[in-house]
């Protein structure tokens, strides 16, 4: 069986072929452009830095509806162009970017099935290029919240509701407390480790092919429906900061179809650092 | 300290694309070559979780990975310098990546290729001078041995960085491996010293770069 909504990815063949046509914007998410992006991009690929344009720098947010337009302006991508993400961190922030998108209700949109490892290793082409876009003018027509929960609607539903599944996909050690961060950014990490009172864990990576790419539908749904994530769930995905939480996300909402699936992309490093706040090892 | 010397060193037997961070080695045949990485990049990547180098026979394209470079912090390409031929590889690689951070320029070349057309390298002593500038703008510090973690701590106190230290040695760090640190605060550097002594953790290197601070441990208990 294949994906519910398998037009959502791009395939890395499909996308060599089709560089170059007008109507399509490959863009790079990265978390450090300085490894990745600046290293080397696929010809022609504009850059997300997301650390910078996918936040909010005065409060912890994601961009606004405004933000998002003038960031899409200023890339040259207009409300009809087909967009590809593919990003470092195995599309993380890239997926990231997706959840974004989605959000403020683009419609021709892909990730990148494998993301930079995936298209580095089939021989595709890389360039140190930087494209030069021309302005376009951007304009948000609708804003749609449904697949964000921010942490006051969090504890409103989790009281109470028996269909509401909590998936913590950080790796076992996060969500036993034994570690408070990954080594990969061991400063960015919550004052206490643990997890939400009433998680699952099913680590992100579980989803994810030795090359990158996701797993079959079949192998997907018997991964989730086995630790009782089904299709008539209301999911909450949560990681560290989000990155991961949108990965899962993804899986579940677009590739095995799940009708209500959220991030809280508070995530760890809003709970573990509130006061007084239950926490399980 | 000057960010070259021995801590990065460039043999002067081999050549150097420094466009890619990869190393050249004449072979005997004409425009053949033994290719490895190049120890500056290695700091700047990180060390390797995974090397995957293509096949013998493979024809690699200029711009396109003559190998896939993977660490925890990135997911890279090592391309050739022009197009050419894989005649060889180095198979401990694929067994164990950390031979290329342990040993870059000998046990750890990655492949032998041929080349139809000539490459542009660069002689060695002039790509010791441009690699002291590509340092600079990566924010590279080389040690004598490549780290396995790092952590860079900015802004905040002594007391807060000497336990984030104590937190990442308990929390990822074994026995043998070691771990960068990276400070913004110079006044630092007599705790770091001491750190070491307290801890027993061994002091391997320590470096000053302009306002910032670079010290290497290796755990030596648990």
């Amino acid at each position: 069986m294949s994906y519910a909504n398998p037009d959502v990815l791009a395939d890395v063949e499909w996308l060599k072929k089709s560089l170059g046509r007008s109507d399509l914007a490959v863009i790079e998410v990265d978390y450090d452009p300085k490894l990745a992006y600046e290293q080397g991009h696929i010809p022609g690929a504009l850059l997300i830095d997301w650390r910078r344009d996918m936040n909010k720098q005065n409060s912890r947010d994601i961009i606004d509806a405004e933000e998002f337009e003038r960031l899409m302006s200023g890339l040259g991508v207009s409300n009809d162009t087909h967009v590809v993400l593919y990003g470092d961190y195995n599309n993380w922030f890239a997926t990231f970017a997706f959840w974004v998108f989605e959000m403020y209700g683009h419609k021709r949109l892909q990730l990148l099935n494998g993301g930079r490892k995936k298209w580095i290793d089939s021989g595709g082409e890389l360039s140190k290029e930087l494209p030069k876009p021309k302005p376009s003018t951007y304009k948000v027509q609708k804003t749609d919240n449904s697949s964000r929960i921010l942490l006051d609607e969090l504890m409103r539903e989790k009281i109470g509701s028996t269909s509401l599944v909590l998936v913590d996909v950080r790796s076992p050690a996060e969500f036993k407390g034994e570690i408070t961060a990954p080594p990969e950014y061991p400063t960015e990490h919550a004052q206490r480790g643990g997890h939400i009172p009433g998680a699952i864990n099913i680590p992100w990576g579980m989803a994810i092919k030795e090359d990158g790419t996701f797993k079959p539908f079949e192998e997907l749904q018997k991964l989730y429906g086995s630790k009782g994530v089904d299709a008539d769930k209301d999911v909450v995905a949560y990681c560290r900061i989000g990155e991961r939480a949108s990965v899962t996300w993804f899986v579940l909402k677009h590739l095995l179809g799940y009708k209500r699936v959220r991030v809280y992309d508070g995530s760890w490093t809003e709970w573990g650092n509130l006061v007084r706040f239950p926490i399980e090892k | 300290m000057k960010n070259r010397g021995d801590n990065c060193p460039l043999p002067s037997d081999r050549l150097y694309d420094l466009d890619n961070d990869l190393w050249y080695k004449p072979l005997g045949k004409r425009r053949h070559y033994l290719v490895g990485v190049c120890k500056p990049f290695l700091h700047f990547a990180g060390r390797p979780k995974k090397i995957i180098v293509k096949r013998e026979g493979v024809y690699v394209k200029r711009n396109t990975a003559l190998a896939v470079y993977i660490s925890s912090r990135m997911e890279g390409a090592l391309m050739p310098a022009v197009d050419c031929q894989v005649m060889k590889v180095n198979e401990d690689v694929a067994a164990n990546p950390q031979v290329v951070a342990d040993d870059p320029y000998e046990d750890g070349w990655l492949a032998e290729v041929s080349c139809p057309s000539e490459p542009i390298l660069t002689e060695p002593d002039r790509a010791k001078d441009l690699y002291e500038e590509i340092n600079n703008r990566r924010g590279v510090v080389c040690f004598a041995h490549v780290p396995h973690y790092e952590m860079r701590v900015y802004g905040e106190s002594c007391e807060s960085i000497l336990t984030r230290m104590n937190d990442f040695m308990k929390q990822h760090v074994k026995v043998g491996e070691t771990l960068h640190i990276a400070t913004g605060d110079p006044a630092t550097e007599v705790d770091l010293i001491s750190w070491a002594e307290r801890t027993g953790h061994e002091l391997l290197g320590l470096t000053r770069r302009g306002s910032s601070l670079h010290a290497l441990y290796r755990k030596s208990l648990d």
